[in-house]
């Protein structure tokens, strides 16, 4: 039950069986029963380390028939039963720390302000345990809404804190989450459906994301998928939008304002699609909230290959759903990691599933999805600017009127610095892939962080890259050399560690090292590194500045501002 | 008491506590892997399979793999 890799020896229709089971797992909550059954073996092993004061090893049993859709399993180690946690300042090398808490505990001796005060300083001292690079997750409780705000406040305020949404699942299971007898056996409060659900918001919600699972952009294909029949038969006015095909299209709308791309696949004449989209004002989403539409009789695996172009993004990133089993097939054996869910022809299986599909989560607001989905549609024009302006890049520059805004050292950045951090793929350097903490702390006075937000005349790319550095003595470290993909090719980066170099001789700096890993996608910035310093990754200030002198003529409109001690 | 009931309970005992019994009784007290968090483990398991629910007096009173035939026959029978 892996959704991007694996073949099954039975072929294609013992593939489809399984992909429809699949899609049912993930759109319905399993019985407690079928996942008691399931026996996981190999996959990416995810290490937890608990720290508890309620039984986890209810939910726990049920993680692994969740984690294996993502080619995961779990190993884990508890503390003791300790209500004040106070094995959270053990050291581990877990990739995740959990704290379950039974807060029946604490609110019987303490407010919510005050309970959830105290979990700030337990979330604080498992950060710190952690290194600061392993996530902390902490969960809330069904029906306490006076101390589940508490509680998102003091995670929303704690970089590298997450919620697990008791409250949250139990809702959505619509059932009583607590079972008495379950409490008074083995003081587990929870009924076992709610175990299973707890189960499944952890391994198929949080943890994708939290371990770099993460899907950029959803594929689909129209007939049979969006919509109920065939449009080159039926016409615009003959294909049903049934219930199940709107809650798709409203799931498919919510994920592209949290920043998920959405691309169309299909094989239909485009001007039948387009006239479908003008005509149907019953279809909840426009043809200009895809950022890629590939619409045609091209072969489907070549179409996801310039969706992927298009788009700027590895189809691992990606999710292509379709009705069809072949076309999924032979998508991702073109496509190596894509991610496949095969569509119910009624929509309501496709909605319900993607509610769970790992790696769709929001785990954090994401600060750039309003501005994604235009901003790739103007790469489309972009290109057409440089089409026309052949080989002379600067006119091409020059036509983008572009306005580069840079900041130093503005701390309110770092949440998009952890974002840029783990979502770069091409352009980024170091492949530090810092945690929350870690982007909070690297607005410390040892540091040197610049980011940079661009916007020219087709539109607003928003924050689109930073660099780190750790600075010592004379000495400065770069951590981080990040770009979004979305603006490669404008030098904007080029520009920006020249500006760079600037606030580095301002600090004093003689010499700067480049954290340079190799990864198998980040080749891009590499070769950049490459072409500046072709002897290394290290050099003199004075000798990068030189090299870097050419960026003083780009002809973007650069504005810069200093925050924090670097402005004094 | 039906054999079978109890070649059920052992098979599903075996399963949940992810051990190989030996013939004969099998108690709490002899098999460490019956702890008490396992213990509910191992309710949970056996209500799903017989479609029915234990009571905590019931869950409790359960020492062994005999107390916990003679629950789940007394539930069976008492919905039949």
């Amino acid at each position: 039950m892996n959704l991007s890799s694996g073949s099954m020896a039975g072929g294609v229709e013992d593939e489809i069986a399984s992909w429809q089971a699949t899609r049912r797992f993930l759109a319905t909550l399993p019985r407690a029963a079928d996942l008691r059954k399931a026996r996981i073996r190999g996959g990416r092993v995810l290490r937890l380390r608990c720290d508890r004061s309620l039984p986890f090893e209810y939910v726990a049993g049920f993680l692994d028939p969740f984690l294996a859709t993502w080619g995961a399993r779990h190993e884990i180690e508890y503390s003791g039963y300790d209500p004040g946690l106070t094995g959270v300042e053990t050291r581990s090398t877990a990739d995740l720390r959990i704290l379950f808490l039974d807060w029946r505990l604490h609110l019987g001796q303490l407010s919510p302000e005050d309970a959830a005060r105290w979990a700030r300083t337990r979330l604080q001292a498992a950060l710190r345990a952690g290194e600061g690079r392993a996530p902390v997750l902490i969960n809330d409780w069904p029906d306490c809404d006076a101390l589940n705000r508490e509680l998102r406040q003091v995670v929303q305020a704690t970089p590298g804190a997450l919620l697990i949404g008791a409250h949250a699942v139990a809702q959505e299971m619509g059932t009583d989450p607590f079972d008495a007898r379950n409490d008074a056996v083995s003081r587990f409060p929870f009924s076992n459906q709610a175990a299973v659900a707890l189960a499944r918001h952890l391994a198929l919600d949080l943890f994708p994301p939290l371990t770099g699972e993460r899907i950029k952009a959803v594929v689909l294909d129209l007939d049979d998928t969006l919509w109920k029949g065939v449009l080159g038969e039926d016409g615009a006015a003959g294909i049903r939008v049934l219930p199940g095909h709107q809650r798709l299209q409203e799931k498919l709308r919510r994920l592209k304002e949290r920043g998920v791309l959405l691309a169309v696949c299909s094989r239909n004449d485009p001007t039948d699609v387009e006239r479908a989209f003008a005509a149907r004002s019953d279809l909840g989403l426009a043809l200009n909230d895809f950022a890629s539409v590939r619409v045609g009789w091209t072969p489907k695996a070549q179409a996801l290959g310039d969706i992927a172009r298009d788009l700027n993004i590895h189809p691992s990133a990606m999710l292509f759903i379709d009705d069809n089993g072949a076309e999924l097939a032979r998508a991702r054996a073109a496509h190596g990691g894509l991610r496949i869910l095969l569509a119910d022809p009624e929509g309501a299986e496709t909605a319900a599933a993607l509610g769970h599909f790992p790696g769709l989560f929001p785990v954090a607001a994401d600060v750039a999805a309003a501005l994604r989905t235009a901003d790739i549609q103007a790469n489309r024009e972009r290109e057409k600017l440089r089409g026309t302006a052949g080989a002379n890049l600067a006119a091409y520059l020059a036509a983008l009127k572009m306005q580069v805004e840079i900041n130093v050292g503005r701390r309110s950045d770092a949440p998009r610095l952890y974002e840029l951090s783990q979502k770069t793929n091409q352009f980024n350097l170091g492949l530090a892939r810092i945690s929350p903490a870690q982007a909070a702390e690297a607005f410390g006075a040892k540091s040197l962080v610049m980011t940079v937000s661009l916007k020219d005349a087709l539109s607003d790319s928003g924050l689109v890259g930073a660099i780190v550095a750790a600075v010592e003595g004379k000495v400065a470290t770069v951590r981080e050399v990040v770009f979004s993909c979305r603006v490669l090719g404008r030098d904007i980066e080029t520009l920006a560690l020249w500006r760079f170099c600037g606030r580095l001789a301002a600090r004093g700096v003689a010499e700067v090292r480049f954290a340079v890993a190799e990864g198998p996608r980040n080749k891009p910035a590499r070769d950049w590194l490459a072409r500046i310093l072709p002897e290394g990754t290290q050099a003199s200030l004075a000798l990068l500045t030189a090299r870097l002198q050419g960026a003083q003529g780009h002809p973007a409109a650069i504005t810069e501002v200093v925050h924090g001690p670097e402005a004094e | 008491m039906d054999p079978k009931l109890n070649e059920r309970l052992r098979a599903l005992l075996a399963e949940v506590l992810e051990v190989t019994l030996a013939p004969g009784e099998v108690t709490r007290a002899s098999l460490a892997q019956w702890d008490s968090l396992n213990h509910l483990r191992v309710v949970v398991a056996v209500e799903e399979e017989f479609s029915l629910r234990l009571e905590v007096d019931e869950v409790t009173s359960i020492a062994s793999l005999a107390d916990l035939e003679t629950v789940v026959a007394g539930k069976l029978a008492a919905a039949a």
